[in-house]
């Protein structure tokens, strides 16, 4: 009979373990990272009673949390590439909009060429002068503008890094210490239910910032960030730390607790996101718009060279940019420096590089590592190192190993600039003119040009004079040879207008009587706004510029398509996990109903026995 | 499949996200008017976008241009038709002058006259352009490109010629320099001239000149000597070897002519032995000489045969100039018509630009205005569903 009673305790005791976690299911149903708890009863040990053996009630074996490794791993991976997709969405966005916004760079550069028509069409009026100086300077802050906008989101890209590392320091911390109190838990022989759930939801929280790689240890979880570098071993947490970068001090980069650079093996997460945005986005956009930069002033420049100012002077620089960036390694032992020039934009190929000193040569790969072919020269002050392009020359003596990184075209568009500042040297006019014989019987001018303003004699005086139809000389000098109708001389290029007789004479000299109303060079300088530069002078600043917008909206397209197929999947992870380790409210109140007549039924098994008893008592009185 | 209640909370919450998202995007178009808001709204459209700002706003440039270039060479066909009517005055006068009825007096009134032609016509040359700048100086625009002193004028300008770019690649001249207009002006009958010596004695004046058989004519100069009263005559080139030999043959009663080297000279009167013509080519001679030489003869004040030579020679010199400024006035209406004709085709083209960037760009309101209707619905409609949701629980049946 003492039977009854205690099988109808344990059932009470049963029913009420379980309301208590169904209990605590239904207040942590909104708990982030709270798995459903259950009960499991087991029937307790029968007891023999010789030819039958009878049930003794109910026995609780533990309380267990729904839970499904594999779909707890899914969902983390997609709660990763989502919070990877919406970080370089967001950047991307802010710069899709930078070049969407007011600071246009085709409008300004418009303004610019229709200054240089205006100009054309009243050479010698100073205001109209003036105001192309204004339409250059405003054209230089556009560039300015731009840049400018893109290095805020370079150092904002800088602050996500530092604060997302620490973030990711806490994680690995908390991860630790909770690897340590698992383990001591089950040490002790409970399931610690809840730790484990913190521990997920760390986890969690740690793929939102980067991508990471989780696998068991015992009871314990290691975490590994990248490429295999340790973030969480047991209950030993291995700090990533940021440093600057070691040529670019103004980017900052994410260590390894082994101090190695570890930023370009990171993916997934909000800090996997920034520094694909940085790599992928945002220096190839500030490489180009500076290409841009550069290909525009280039171009303008060669041709204000080819002119004459309203003094009478060859054409000064208008614009001017910056020599490439440079940059030595921080861990450079030698006491070398690296100057960097542009010889010529159009072999630029787009690509950063980095100058190693090898065995006493200079190597150059790019910034992927793939060596660079057609180097010439030694880099010493004579002999400049050139290369696509580029020219390069060390001062001092680099030690071996000693590297520094070229970066062409960075910084062009922040440094552009307006050079002159007096609207009279603006080289409008042509700074030759040739004038026929006035007793002419055979050619007249076809027309003069500069081939080199660089000509010392470019202005000076010449007088051509036939001797026969194919020979003639130059200011009395040796006889030479017409071959076609064009003589060349003194750096310009002279052309003939039908067929020398002997006595012909041309005269060529400085325009400087002419330069009040020579339009030559503006209309010259007017057709420089689709004359290609880039890419072995296909690619004009316009198109450059083009071509990067349209490139920034591909990305931004990509981006945000990226973004939603992520977000679908990450739901779809999640709304899975959930449904083995969410908690349903429904189920929750029918368990509550369950067992809670689960506990009446057993109370009304102890009345019984009393009943029973007492029966058996009033039997005996 | 089991839903936890925290999932499909979120499910719900979610779909209201979304519908709310997406109408605030079609909200944003549509507050801009604009279909591209972003270059990732459409990659390639942005990219033609900025290729077709460039043409575009180069397109309406060019049109400025080309009106900037029409007033200039209006201003130099006006100044051309000055010259004209000046040109034609100076040749009624001319032509008075050398009828041979004149008195000495006469023709010092017809040289004042003349003079102040000069001085209008220097005048004229020396006009300027809307922007102030010299129309006929060629690039030298700001001082004056003709200098008078007395009756002789000078080209301070030089050969340049202002061109306007009108299109790509298509450069047209808003001006023609000095030098072509006035001053380079073919002397004679525009392939040679012919000059009688001052100090003939005779009374040999020189009449029509022209090349008869360009195949035998040579450019140079020639002399032709008479040598005696009975009209014959020697000519020599350059270098004083006889290119040909002949007799005048009616002289005194009115026309005779001289003929050698592809050339043919008439010429009326009686030479007298030693008289001699000057025949020059490719030498030119600026209307402002010619004017010179008429006023100089004409205040010499001898009326004769020596004058009537010079006059007749200055009369063919105007007649050159007139052809010469005729041939400018020509040009400079082509320009102006080529001008205008490319001045409508930009029109036509701004148009079509302006149609592309709008195609681009601008957002078609009708079906903008209709998305928004529906996504505004479906956000309603993810609303409802929430509140749905959010009201079904067990719980509300389990009342104590």
């Amino acid at each position: 009979m003492a039977d009854l009673l205690n099988t109808g305790v344990s059932g009470l005791l049963a029913a009420r373990t379980a309301l208590d976690t169904v209990s605590n299911n239904i207040t942590n149903a909104d708990t982030p990272g709270y798995s459903m708890q259950t009960v499991n009863l087991q029937a307790a040990p029968a007891e023999n009673a010789g030819n039958y053996s009878i049930g003794t009630g109910v026995a609780i074996t533990g309380i267990t949390r729904a839970y499904n490794q594999y779909l707890v791993t899914a969902a983390r991976t997609q709660n990763s590439a989502l919070a990877g997709a919406t970080s370089l969405n967001t950047l991307l966005g802010d710069t899709n909009n930078l070049f969407g916004g007011s600071a246009n760079l085709q409008t300004a550069l418009d303004a610019f060429y229709s200054g240089v028509q205006t100009a054309a069409n009243d050479p010698s009026s100073v205001p109209v002068r003036q105001a192309l100086l204004g339409q250059a300077t405003s054209l230089a802050n556009t560039f300015h503008t731009l840049a400018g906008q893109l290095d805020t989101q370079a150092s904002q890209v800088n602050q996500e890094v530092a604060g997302d590392v620490g973030t990711i320091n806490g994680l690995a911390g908390t991860i630790a210490t909770l690897n340590q109190q698992i383990v001591a838990a089950y040490a002790t022989g409970t399931t610690p239910n809840d730790l484990l759930d913190q521990r997920d939801q760390a986890l969690r929280q740690l793929s939102s910032q980067v991508g990471v790689n989780v696998y068991a240890e015992g009871n314990s979880v290691n975490v590994s960030v990248g490429s295999g570098t340790m973030l969480v071993s047991g209950t030993q947490a291995y700090a990533l730390s940021t440093a600057p970068n070691a040529y670019d001090a103004s980017q900052t980069d994410v260590f390894s607790a082994q101090g190695t650079d570890v930023s370009g093996q990171l993916t997934g997460g909000d800090l996997g996101g920034a520094l694909a945005f940085r790599t992928t986005v945002l220096a190839p956009t500030q490489d180009q718009l500076g290409a841009a930069a550069l290909a525009f002033t280039n171009v303008v420049n060669a041709q204000q060279a080819k002119g004459m100012t309203l003094t009478g002077a060859l054409g000064s620089p208008l614009f001017s940019v910056a020599n490439p960036t440079a940059l030595a390694a921080s861990g450079n032992t030698g006491g070398a420096g690296i100057s960097a020039s542009v010889t010529d934009p159009g072999a630029l190929t787009g690509q950063n590089y980095v100058v190693t000193e090898q065995a006493g040569a200079l190597q150059v790969t790019t910034m992927g590592g793939t060596p660079v072919t057609g180097v010439t020269g030694t880099g010493a002050a004579g002999d400049p190192l050139t290369f696509n392009g580029l020219s390069l020359t060390l001062s001092g003596t680099p030690a071996n190993g000693d590297s520094f990184e070229i970066l062409p075209t960075r910084s062009a568009a922040d440094t552009i600039q307006v050079a002159i500042t007096n609207p009279n040297d603006l080289a409008l006019a042509a700074p030759v003119v040739a004038q026929a014989g006035a007793s002419n019987t055979g050619a007249t001018v076809g027309g003069v040009s500069v081939l080199d303003p660089t000509n010392p004699d470019l202005l000076a005086s010449a007088t051509v004079r036939f001797a026969s139809p194919t020979t003639y000389t130059v200011n009395g000098g040796a006889a030479q040879t017409l071959t076609g109708s064009t003589i060349q001389q003194n750096g310009w290029s002279l052309a003939l207008a039908g067929t020398p007789v002997s006595g012909d004479t041309f005269t060529v000299g400085s325009n400087a009587a002419g330069v009040t109303g020579d339009n030559s060079n503006a209309l010259a300088l007017g057709n420089t706004a689709t004359q290609g530069v880039l890419n072995g002078g296909t690619t004009s600043a316009a198109a450059a510029y083009a071509a990067l917008v349209a490139a920034n909206g591909d990305l931004g397209q990509q981006a945000e398509t990226d973004l939603t197929t992520q977000t679908a999947l990450s739901q779809q992870a999640t709304q899975a996990e959930q449904s083995v380790s969410g908690v349903n409210l429904d189920q929750a109140a029918a368990n509550l109903v369950m067992y809670q007549q689960s506990y009446q039924a057993s109370a009304q098994v102890i009345q019984t026995a009393n009943t029973i008893f007492n029966a058996l008592l009033n039997a005996i009185q | 499949m089991r839903i936890s209640t925290m999932s499909a909370q979120q499910s719900a919450l979610n779909g209201v996200l979304n519908a709310e998202s997406n109408a605030s995007t079609t909200e944003a178009h549509l507050a801009s008017g604009q279909k591209l808001l972003n270059a990732s709204d459409d990659p390639t459209a942005a990219a033609q976008v900025l290729g077709l700002t460039q043409i575009s706003d180069a397109n309406t440039q060019y049109q400025t241009n080309i009106t900037a270039g029409t007033d200039r060479l209006n201003a130099e066909g006006d100044a051309l038709n000055q010259v004209t009517t000046i040109l034609q005055s100076a040749r009624s006068l001319a032509l008075e002058a050398s009828n041979g009825t004149e008195t000495a007096q006469d023709q010092q009134a017809i040289a004042t006259q003349l003079q102040q032609m000069l001085d209008q016509l220097v005048q004229v040359a020396n006009s300027r352009d809307g922007q102030g700048d010299a129309l006929f100086g060629g690039n030298a625009v700001s001082g004056a490109p003709f200098v008078q002193s007395g009756n002789a004028v000078s080209y301070a300008g030089d050969a340049g010629q202002r061109m306007v770019a009108a299109a790509p690649g298509m450069q047209v001249a808003t001006g023609d320099p000095g030098s072509t207009v006035f001053m380079d002006i073919p002397a004679g009958n525009g392939q040679f001239a012919v000059a009688a010596n001052a100090a003939n004695a005779g009374s040999l004046v020189v009449g029509q000149t022209s090349v008869t058989d360009p195949s035998a004519f040579v450019a140079g100069s020639y002399k032709i000597q008479f040598t005696d009263t009975t009209g014959d005559w020697t000519a020599t080139n350059a270098a004083g070897a006889t290119v040909g030999t002949g007799t005048l043959s009616d002289t005194g009663q009115g026309t005779g002519s001289i003929a050698f080297g592809g050339m043919q000279i008439q010429v009326t009167g009686q030479a007298a032995a030693g008289d001699s013509l000057q025949v020059t080519s490719g030498v030119p001679q600026s209307v402002f000489t010619t004017f010179g030489n008429l006023i100089a003869t004409l205040q010499g004040g001898t009326p004769g045969a020596a004058s009537s030579n010079v006059i007749n020679q200055q009369l063919q010199g105007i007649d050159n100039a007139l052809g010469q400024v005729e041939d400018v006035q020509a040009q400079v209406g082509a320009r102006v018509d080529t001008l205008q004709q490319q001045n409508t085709s930009e029109g036509n083209l701004g148009v079509l630009y302006k149609g592309d960037l709008s195609n681009l760009q601008d957002l078609d309101m009708a079906s903008a205005i209709s998305q928004l209707d529906l996504q505004t619905v479906a956000l309603q409609a993810a609303q409802q569903a929430f509140v749905k949701v959010q009201g079904l629980s067990l719980f509300n049946y389990l009342q104590p």
